[in-house]
């Protein structure tokens, strides 16, 4: 699954569009960049660093005399986050980035707490928080600050939806990150420029980590709360059927692209039992969008050869089949149906799918 | 991280900079972008699929047998019970024993082994045996480690592990309840891990570098335990020193054993984050208890963070080109 650049290489020889003497000078040139790029455990405790760097700064100014005020916590946060997106996008030294990030992540907590403390509206705080993390996306160049605000904008929304007392205010949400996820990760990629690139991939991460943020915290509310009279509902941050079909229909809608992109004989045959498939199992898990959004970041992990996808997916199905369990929902007799319906059709699917003996095809490893 | 830059994954930044800096040609560099977005090849489609469709398909039924059992348990006698455990446990071994050493083996027999333990567990209910929780989770290691051995399954043994972790620490605490040595459970703990790393590194054909990581990333938190208890806390024992000691020992043994004898950035990078962890805490304890720093403790501590993770990043860099050299 994994595509290397020796893989690539090799594709490109077979092509007789590279010699082996390019290989050298892609090695090298590789080699000489890959002394800056970070592998994906150093980021996760830099970020746990970052983030304790946030919070020792957010508790520093929290306890100054001179911002007690609300005014003066808003103003100061903008201060703060102006001077901060300036030294990141000068800054050459790692103790300036990260203090940076820092530096920006505590402005925005000042400004999002002093506006809750000015106002008695949560959406106003919520929508700032939205705004100014789509805004520093564009403005901080770096990967760390937006992947954090990918996931602070993704549930700030979620908050903003459901104190605007929208109906399937978090289902809204859910749909919301799936189709800006689904775009990043899938629509328009050769034609991004490089800092377009840049910009997105971390975001993209973020939007799935966020999806899963927001259907954790439902399956939650539903096992713990699920009891509740269902007048109080739509207070709580339930997501089901709603997000359950758009997550099915984005899916339905990335397997019709990966069909088409192969150029498939008998394409609408094909589509045509892939979405039958899907929406069986839609049905079958349409209380749980847990379930079916697993298995698209799973497809879309393969389709974008991406491992830490496939992971997050894996990580994804595991925690939501386990919380299933738990849903108070359904009784233990109709959750057994379901989850025994469910892989029944997938055992169905694969025998369907009778996978080929033969060997790849020649030059393809 | 792979060593050889040629085993970096494609992606299509790598892509434009190596266009950029190689350089490829235009025609080419667009080629290898667009190979490089392409969605894998039919085959491979097909394998993915049907290697999914398998292990989401059983997980579900499986699932939903285990919700349909649930729902009946309390109409099912107790021998009844015990024959639907020890069936599953018995087909589940069955099916290993004819498909490994595939990975459905493999997997069937970490089921059957998996089992071991509720039926233990339902004997202990059923019969009221007043045995310690210890003995449990040591007694299921002990009948399954034949099944780990066979297996040859890394999630399986990090599972006998988690097994053997459990059954010392519940003894520890429970059953001898050392007085002055509560603390040393972390290094018996710490030795269980380094033991296991060993025994993992001494079979170099072994390539999954997952389950060792693992080992490690456990090994190190269990240690960082007692030589923060050092620092902050004013209850400590001769084995808080002997945890610091040890914590310095495995930091060093890591440095030299995976920086050029068997290089792995992961483990250097864990050893020098559990340091610096170390010394987070040890500075956190000047600022905020000896020197009594409320508000300005906070903002310094924010600095000492940020330098660890500045003076970290220089040393991973300088580490990383020191590695490739290797």
């Amino acid at each position: 699954m994994r595509f290397t650049i020796a893989a690539l290489l090799d594709r490109l020889r077979a092509e007789r569009l590279v010699t082996r003497a390019d290989a050298d000078a892609v090695r090298a040139a590789l080699a000489a960049q890959s002394a800056d790029e970070m592998p994906v455990y150093l980021r996760i405790v830099v970020g746990i660093g970052a983030w304790l760097a946030t919070g020792f700064l957010l508790g520093f100014f929290f306890g100054l005399d001179l911002l007690t005020s609300a005014l003066a916590r808003i103003v100061f946060g903008v201060v703060l986050v102006a001077l901060a997106v300036w030294r990141r996008r000068r800054a050459r030294n790692d103790f300036s980035r990260h203090a940076a990030v820092a530096a920006s992540f505590a402005g925005q907590g000042l400004i999002v707490f002093g506006l809750g403390e000015a106002t008695t509206d949560v959406s106003v705080p919520a929508m700032v928080a939205v705004l100014l993390s789509v805004v520093l996306i564009r403005l901080v160049p770096d990967r760390l600050h937006r992947f954090i605000s990918a996931v602070v904008a993704a549930h700030a929304a979620t908050i903003a939806l459901t104190t605007l007392h929208l109906p399937l205010a978090h289902d809204i949400a859910a749909l919301l990150v799936v189709c800006a996820g689904a775009w990043i990760w899938r629509v328009r990629l050769p034609d991004r420029s490089d800092d377009v690139d840049e910009m997105l991939l971390p975001v993209g991460y973020g939007l799935v980590v966020a999806l899963f943020g927001i259907l954790v915290q439902s399956t939650f509310a539903s096992a713990v709360l699920g009891g509740l009279d269902r007048s109080h509902r739509h207070e709580l941050p339930f997501v089901g059927a709603p997000s359950t079909i758009a997550i099915a229909l984005v899916l339905a809608l990335l397997a019709y692209a990966i069909v088409r992109e192969h150029g498939t004989a008998r394409r609408h045959a094909v589509v045509g039992t892939i979405v039958v498939a899907i929406a069986l199992f839609a049905a079958a898990t349409l209380r749980s969008p847990g379930i079916i959004a697993g298995v698209a970041i799973l497809v879309l992990g393969f389709d974008r050869r991406n491992p830490l996808l496939i992971e997050l997916a894996v990580a994804h199905l595991f925690v939501f089949g386990a919380m299933y369990y738990y849903s108070l929902d359904l009784t233990l007799l109709e959750k057994s149906g379901i989850l025994v319906g469910s892989g029944a059709l997938c055992l169905g699917a694969r025998a369907l799918l009778r996978a080929p003996r033969a060997a790849p095809p020649e030059g393809i490893a | 991280m792979p060593i050889d830059p040629l085993e970096l994954p494609a992606t299509p930044s790598r892509i434009r900079a190596i266009a950029r800096d190689a350089p490829l040609s235009p025609h080419v560099a667009g080629r290898a972008l667009a190979i490089t977005l392409a969605t894998p090849a039919d085959y491979e489609w097909r394998q993915f699929l049907s290697r999914v469709l398998a292990l989401l398909g059983a997980g579900l039924v499986l699932a939903g047998t285990v919700c349909l059992v649930a729902y009946n348990w309390a109409r099912v006698g107790r021998f009844a019970k015990f024959g639907l455990i020890e069936l599953a446990v018995v087909v589940a071994a069955a099916i290993a024993w004819r498909t490994l050493p595939r990975l459905s083996g493999q997997i069937a027999l970490a089921a059957a082994a998996v089992l071991v333990g509720p039926l233990l567990a339902l004997y202990g209910q059923t019969y009221q045996t007043g045995a310690d929780p210890y003995g449990l989770f040591l007694a299921w290691l002990t009948l399954i480690l034949p099944w780990v051995i066979a297996a040859r399954f890394s999630p399986l043994w990090l599972f006998a592990l988690g097994l053997l972790d459990l059954s010392v620490t519940l003894y520890w605490t429970r059953v001898m309840e050392p007085r002055g040595a509560e603390d040393a459970v972390f290094l018996v703990l710490f030795g269980i891990h380094a033991l296991a790393l060993l025994a993992w590194e001494r079979q170099r054909r072994l390539t999954d570098r997952r389950a060792p990581h693992l080992i490690a990333v456990v090994g190190f938190g269990v240690l960082l335990a007692p030589a923060s208890i050092l620092v902050i806390d004013t209850h400590r024992s001769a084995f808080d020193v002997l945890g610091l000691v040890a914590l310095a020992s495995a930091i060093a043994a890591v440095m030299h054993c995976y920086r050029r004898q068997r290089p792995d950035r992961f483990m250097v990078t864990i050893a020098v984050a559990t340091g610096l962890a170390w010394v987070a805490i040890g500075i956190g304890r000047i600022v905020f208890r000896d020197l009594d720093l409320h508000v300005g403790g906070f903002f310094i501590m924010s600095l000492v963070v940020l330098g660890e993770i500045a003076l970290g990043l220089r040393w991973y860099r300088g580490s990383s080109t020191l590695m490739r050299e290797a």
